[in-house]
């Protein structure tokens, strides 16, 4: 190593500050400076709170982006729900109320008959005025009719 | 003469030939069961199909229980396809219904080919006497 490196300059050297200078800095270090109880308060309170904010743990922040898929979301499970939960159309022929017309309606109402009774007329499926052994044939047809809804 | 011999031997040939079927046409009966265990059954509906050989569908008989003897429901635009719906119930007692293993229906189908058809069967319903649904299994088989 160069012992020369660490010399410095020749003219930072002999550095001394002027006397007037050196006077005025030690009779400001002497000098009290009066700082009001408030401000020191108002300083400290300031000083606790971003010590909190910055000792606050790491917590997993979505991201805003998210905002409207989750709305989306929000909005169709509402949606969803108020179809649950709303009360059910059925076709007239669907006796028994699950949703499809099927042998086990014409089998219900063939049942009806044989008991007896008087039948709501919405029964009258065939629309000839009574309802009788022609409407439970005519729930049986359309269970058994070939369309593009009734394939398994 | 020999003229009106040949003419008169190439309509019969025509006449003869022309009347035999297809020898690749096979006419088959598929017997349909459902088997609804310790169960009455009163009511089924099932589907059945072809699918991997030209079929047509050309008869549909009723099964070997009594109550179920009288053919089926099912759409006779099926008659000339290759799927059908079929369905039948009882309002009979539970004792005058069939259970374990019945022939419920028989169904008669022709066939192109000498592939062997494979049948699709679903059943869709199945109840007993009071109409409530029941487990049940359907099956089907050709005739010997």
């Amino acid at each position: 190593m160069n012992m020369q490196d660490n010399v410095p300059p020749e003219s930072e050297q002999n550095l001394e500050a002027p006397a007037e200078l050196a006077a005025a800095l030690k009779a400001s270090a002497r000098r009290k400076v009066f700082v009001p109880p408030t401000l020191d308060e108002a300083i400290l309170k300031a000083a606790r709170a971003q010590l909190r904010r910055g000792r606050k743990p790491n917590v997993f922040r979505w991201p805003r982006w998210i905002l409207w898929p989750a709305l989306a979301g929000g909005c169709a499970a509402v949606a969803l729900i108020a179809h649950l939960l709303a009360p059910r159309q059925f076709v007239r022929e669907d006796l028994n109320h699950d949703g499809k017309v099927d042998i086990l309606d014409s089998f219900a109402l063939a049942r009806e008959l044989k008991h007896g009774g008087s039948l709501p007329a919405f029964l009258d499926v065939n629309g000839d005025g009574v309802v009788d052994d022609r409407d439970v044939n005519a729930i049986a047809s359309q269970a058994v009719a070939l369309g593009k809804d009734n394939r398994l | 003469m020999r003229g009106w011999l040949a003419i008169l031997f190439c309509a019969l040939t025509i006449s003869v030939f022309g009347q035999q079927p297809a020898a690749n046409v096979h006419f088959r009966a598929i017997d349909v069961y459902v088997d609804s265990g310790s169960v009455p059954l009163a009511a089924y509906q099932l589907e059945f199909s072809v699918a991997n050989v030209p079929t047509q569908i050309v008869g549909i008989e009723g099964g070997s229980a009594k109550v179920f003897r009288e053919p089926p429901f099912y759409d006779p635009k099926a008659m000339q396809g290759e799927r059908v719906i079929i369905a039948a119930f009882s309002t009979e007692a539970p004792e005058q219904l069939p259970s374990g293993k019945t022939r419920v229906a028989t169904i008669h189908i022709m066939t192109t080919g000498e592939t062997r058809p494979k049948f699709e069967l679903k059943l869709r319903a199945a109840a007993d006497a009071t109409g409530k649904r029941i487990s049940a299994t359907a099956v089907c088989g050709e005739k010997p």
